[in-house]
């Protein structure tokens, strides 16, 4: 499990394939070095490394792969302006993640909808039939990433930011609350309901397990 | 450990994120217990689940295209640029100079204690002039030769009492001058002097400013400029809404929805001056964050080196969009550089090293008035 773990976030940090090579060859603080010594280059190095997580991430939050895609390039344009002020340079996902919750969240609130959200112990969202009649894994695994999707929106945006970063992206508690600014104690009480949530809600996945 | 001990830690310990020998006990009940295990188990079945789900987000070239086109859109080269207003200019300028200055603490010190001096003084001299009675001026004016008429009204020209701070370390705010700032940096609990603006700044309130007559000044005012106020697309609030209250995040939200909304939907749309405005809340925000996030070492002490930079950075920055946010009538904008100030001076004026209670006494300030969330729905 603890492997699997480790693979996932790899591939998160590691961006994706057809990325520029030299991504991979540079540590964070060099990359921040060289762009605030005006080298542009480095910060497409550091656009080839973060922008999946990024962009993963605020599509988690806004549910919209245009709005996404948006919120990205907005998201890494504030990196760029803002990166004199960044402090500590191993920490450089940390601020991307959090100014990418900070755009996401601009975003929901001008457009906040009625979102619906249910209790803990609200029906499921979801009623699947019969799992033995799904024609093949690819189908199941396509139909279960619409079901999390839609699951992850009807959570509030407090709960579906530490349910994305911890469960989705894999972040220890001390990162979430360095992007959040939430404390331990809040994130893990809201960790837990979204969790609960999500569980009722992908309930027919589970096997009956919950 | 019993089974009522470990369920409530078992995410926790699933996460990762229990302490080593609480771990290990954890390890020993869970060998041991089905019921435990079962609940880890299902913990593990969940996080699979997850783990097959699939965005299908590829980040397309066009993406790093259009960042690239943003951030080349912001830096002009300096030939080509259009000519900038005023403001934005004597801003550079000021950046500029500072920039140099903090390279030399000292000379930036008795440079700083020079211009508070020059400015004490000049408004001291301003005020005594501003405050004459009417038939003061008119003996003078006949003794000068020069006759006088009062313009201003009463209301302007009274002088705001220093507002006392809720809190040990708040800084003392005393009445606003004509565009200065000042800060002692002797100690934590010193009185500060933030000071700027016109007369019509002079009554205006920080959230933690309890109610005095210059404070009925403010909402005279504001009374008396509505069209101003509904006018401004950034934070709408009126002195009704401000009475009373202590809690900043109020102050945000008192904004209205469709100002905001067209706000928010015009964000790359803004000009230099309103980006420039968004970034500052943004470092503000950054700054605050990084107080509240602030870890003592072993001797007790907390290292804020950076923050206090970061702060005496962003205090000339507020003074200047203080300025620009008065002379447009942006009164909603110049509230939230209002709020953000105190701290700021606050943060600016710890000592070297703070202890643990100075840097508390800050974060639970942040924390009671919700600045960081606030600034975050601005």
């Amino acid at each position: 499990m603890n492997e699997r773990l480790a693979v996932n976030t790899m591939s998160l940090e590691l961006g994706q394939p057809g990325t520029h090579a030299g991504a991979l060859m540079n540590s964070t603080e060099e990359l921040v070095a060289r762009v605030r010594a005006g080298d542009e280059d480095a910060f497409r190095l550091i656009f080839d490394r973060y922008s999946r997580p990024v962009l993963g991430f605020i599509f988690d939050m806004v549910g919209d792969r245009s709005l996404a895609e948006d919120l990205a390039q907005e998201t890494f344009v504030r990196a760029f302006r803002g990166l004199q002020t960044l402090r500590d340079e191993t920490k450089l996902s940390t601020w991307l993640f959090g100014i990418a919750r900070n755009c996401a969240l601009e975003q929901l609130r001008s457009r906040r909808r009625d979102a619906g959200n249910v209790e803990i112990d609200a029906e499921p969202a979801f009623e699947l039939h019969d799992r033995a009649r799904t024609p093949s894994g690819e189908l199941l695994d396509k139909e279960l990433s619409g079901v999390i999707q839609t699951a992850l929106q009807k959570l509030d945006e407090d709960k579906r930011t530490v349910f994305t970063l911890k469960v989705l992206q894999q972040r220890s508690y001390e990162e979430i609350a360095e992007i959040t600014g939430f404390s331990v104690g809040k994130l893990k009480t809201d960790l837990h309901r979204a969790r609960a949530e999500m569980r009722k809600r992908i309930g027919p996945y589970l096997g009956g397990e919950q | 450990m019993r089974c009522e001990d470990c369920l409530p830690l078992i995410e926790e310990y699933f996460d990762g994120e229990v302490e080593e020998s609480a771990g290990a006990t954890m390890g020993a009940h869970l060998a041991a217990c089905a019921t435990c295990a079962a609940a880890l188990d299902a913990l593990s079945f969940e996080q699979e689940i997850y783990a097959r789900y699939d965005r299908r987000l590829e980040v397309g070239p066009d993406l790093w295209a259009r960042v690239s086109a943003e951030i080349a859109r912001d830096t002009p080269p300096p030939s080509t640029a259009a000519p900038r207003p005023f403001l934005s200019r004597v801003r550079e300028q000021l950046a500029a100079a500072f920039g140099v200055l903090a390279a030399r603490p000292a000379l930036a010190s008795s440079l700083a204690l020079l211009l508070v001096a020059a400015g004490v003084g000049s408004l001291w001299l301003s005020r005594r002039q501003q405050t004459v009675r009417p038939a003061e001026v008119a003996d003078k004016g006949h003794a000068g030769g020069v006759p006088t008429t009062p313009t201003t009204p009463t209301v302007a020209t009274k002088v705001n009492p220093a507002v006392t701070p809720s809190t040990g370390t708040t800084p003392e705010v005393t009445p606003p001058a004509e565009g200065s700032l000042t800060g002692d940096t002797a100690g934590p609990n010193h009185a500060v002097a933030a000071t700027r603006g016109d007369s019509r700044a002079a009554g205006a309130r920080r959230p933690n400013s309890r109610p005095n007559g210059a404070d009925v000044d403010l909402e005279t005012l504001l009374a008396s400029a509505p069209a101003t106020q509904a006018s401004t697309n950034v934070v709408s609030i009126s002195a009704e809404e401000h009475e009373g209250t202590d809690d900043t995040a109020a102050l945000f939200v008192n904004a209205s929805a469709p100002a905001r909304e067209v706000a928010a939907g015009n964000a790359r749309l803004l000009d230099p001056e309103e980006k420039e405005l968004a970034r500052h809340v943004e470092q503000a925000q950054m700054l605050l964050r990084s107080i509240k996030n602030a870890r003592a070492s072993e001797s007790g002490a907390v290292d804020v080196a950076y923050e206090k930079t970061l702060s005496r950075k962003l205090l000339v920055q507020n003074a200047t969009l203080q300025m620009e946010a008065e002379v447009k009538g942006d009164k909603g904008t110049k509230q939230v550089l209002d709020t953000i100030e105190p701290f700021l001076l606050d943060i600016a004026n710890l000592r070297e090293n703070p202890s643990r209670d100075e840097v508390r006494s800050i974060r639970e300030r942040v924390r009671k008035n919700q600045i960081v969330a606030a600034l975050q729905v601005y």
